[in-house]
């Protein structure tokens, strides 16, 4: 019987310890310092470069994409070996695009020079894909699916390709927008938003039908004072507001765009 | 059974004990996670860590946390750092900081009023910055009584709260009634006084159109005539909301330097420490 309690004591006991070690594994967050302190107590530089790159693992796996891709910043690069280097520059690349600065992530994209794998190019194809240079971003999915597929397969994987890159979209110029919201609604127009336009191209023709009509009736102050005041809001107005369709449209084009590329691009196993 | 119970409690407590470690031999690590803006960490690392409990402990987690902005649980872990210890000056004098920071300045008066230790100038400067966030005069005045101005560490901002005192009790303040009696002579110059320039031009341009079109359609077609009432009415509205606004304008202004003061007072109350304790 007593055998029978301690074997059951002790097994509740052991469970709670395993939990409360399993939990602490997984805390990356906690595992990030515990990195941290490898690197300041490394002799070898070395070991402290590769306890940073574990470090921004730990980082990447909590969802803090940032803070690892500046932790990889960290690492001294020139103690790398060619090929780990190209490694750390990958994964500069996956924590800056995963981060949401797709510049940064395109500056470590042509930085790396090593041998192109699936995970690369599909990396390189989304992060020229965020960055509105279709014809690159199309190069490189067009060489993922050459490396992943042939015969049948490889032609229906490009033929997805080319029915996606030939609607890439025609990203707006915010000047422009601005500069013909002075016909109005042109401006409203460029940015696909004509209903719009059109109220802001009625309250333009009321604001100068008011000034027309009192000069003509001879009361020039209430015309130019009061419909300059009222014409200058309603033209001001529709021109920044055509500059704010404009972004608003690149937003939401390259959004559309770039969320079908990517659920495109990994549908393809070996991908990933 | 006795046994069991002995063989249960040692399963339980020694697993903790084994894993503990000092937080001294941490130290220098916490030391270079604060001075590499990596304060997160160093709460991280001290509170999930598992350590004896010492005032090392304690003043290292008040220390990370103060780095780190999070100034209650700051507080918190200095209050734990008892007198006799070798981080006692310090965490009690970041404890007043961070009470200040956070506006407890009673318990910031009631922890430089516990002190007697060597650093009896910074106390005197310290309490000088918060009898003066506190608005009591003669407190500061009183405070200022340790002021030497001869510590390299203290003068500047020594002469920094001399200089916010007098400018918060001798010099001149905006009146927002002045402001408004400006405005309703000439629409805008309330604004102007307040330091609102363009605010001042655009209010005065508005208020002026709409009284010339009034005007005209007055003269042209008399005061009952739609357009003279509407943009009458209009003028009137922007004339009373623009006296009315410089009122306002000066107010914010006045509150505005207020918290400009306490914010320096508090940078200056701090600054020296940093020196001090270095």
């Amino acid at each position: 019987m007593h055998r029978t309690l301690l074997s059951f004591i002790t097994s509740i006991f052991l469970c709670a310890a395993f939990s409360s070690e399993a939990q602490e594994r997984t805390d990356w967050e906690l595992k990030a310092v515990q990195y941290e302190r490898a690197a300041f107590d490394a002799e070898d530089p070395y070991d402290a470069a590769e306890a940073l790159v574990s470090k921004a693992e730990c980082y990447k796996q909590c969802g803090r994409y940032a803070d690892a891709a500046a932790t990889l910043g960290r690492v001294g690069m020139y103690l790398l070996t060619p090929e780990r280097r190209q490694e750390v520059l990958y994964r500069k690349e996956l924590c800056f695009y995963l981060a949401g600065d797709f510049d940064a992530a395109a500056s470590y994209m042509e930085e790396a020079d090593g041998e192109a794998s699936p995970r690369r190019l599909l990396l390189d194809a989304l992060v020229l894909g965020e960055c509105a240079r279709w014809d690159e971003s199309k190069a490189k999915a067009s060489a993922l699916t050459d490396m992943l597929y042939d015969g049948a397969e490889l032609e229906a994987a490009d033929a997805a390709l080319e029915a996606l890159f030939a609607d890439v979209p025609e990203l707006r110029d915010e000047k422009k927008a601005v500069f013909r919201s002075f016909l109005p609604p042109l401006g409203h127009l460029y940015s696909g938003h004509l209903s719009e336009g059109l109220v802001s191209l009625g309250l333009d023709a009321a604001a100068a039908g008011w000034t027309v009509w009192q000069c003509v009736s001879g009361n020039w102050i209430t015309g130019l004072l009061g419909g300059g005041i009222a014409l200058n809001y309603t033209l001001m107005g529709g021109m920044e507001r055509s500059a704010e369709l404009a972004e608003q449209y690149n937003h939401d084009a390259l959004r559309g765009f770039n969320d079908a590329l990517r659920t495109l691009l990994l549908q393809h196993e070996g991908a990933e | 059974m006795r046994r069991l119970c002995c063989l249960f409690f040692m399963a339980l407590t020694l697993p903790s004990f084994a894993q503990r470690s000092y937080a001294s031999k941490d130290a220098a690590f916490v030391d270079y996670l604060i001075g590499n803006n990596m304060e997160d960490e160093a709460v991280l690392l001290l509170t999930r860590s598992r350590y004896h409990s010492s005032d090392t402990l304690q003043y290292l987690r008040g220390w990370a946390n103060y780095s780190a902005k999070r100034l209650e649980a700051a507080a918190e872990a200095f209050d734990k750092v008892p007198a006799g210890s070798p981080f006692h000056d310090k965490s009690l004098f970041f404890n007043v900081i961070s009470n200040a920071h956070l506006g407890n300045l009673s318990r910031s008066s009631e922890l430089l009023g516990s002190y007697d230790g060597p650093f009896k100038e910074l106390k005197s400067l310290e309490e000088a910055g918060i009898a003066l966030l506190e608005d009591r005069r003669d407190d500061f005045i009183a405070a200022t009584g340790g002021f030497t101005f001869s510590q390299y560490a203290l003068t500047e901002s020594e002469r920094a709260l001399q200089g916010i005192f007098n400018e918060r009790y001798y010099g001149r303040s905006k009146s927002p009634a002045l402001a408004a009696a400006a405005s309703a002579v000439v629409p805008g110059l309330g604004k102007v006084y307040a330091g609102e320039l363009s605010e001042g031009v655009a209010a005065f341009l508005t208020v002026g159109s709409l009284a010339a079109i009034t005007a005209e359609n007055w003269a042209k077609y008399g005061v009952k005539d739609w357009k003279t009432i509407l943009f009458g009415t209009l003028g009137a509205v922007f004339y009373i909301g623009n006296i009315y606004g410089s009122y306002v304008s000066v107010s914010i202004h006045n509150n505005d330097l207020r918290n400009a003061q306490d914010t320096a007072i508090l940078y200056h109350i701090h600054i020296p420490l940093r020196s001090v304790f270095q």
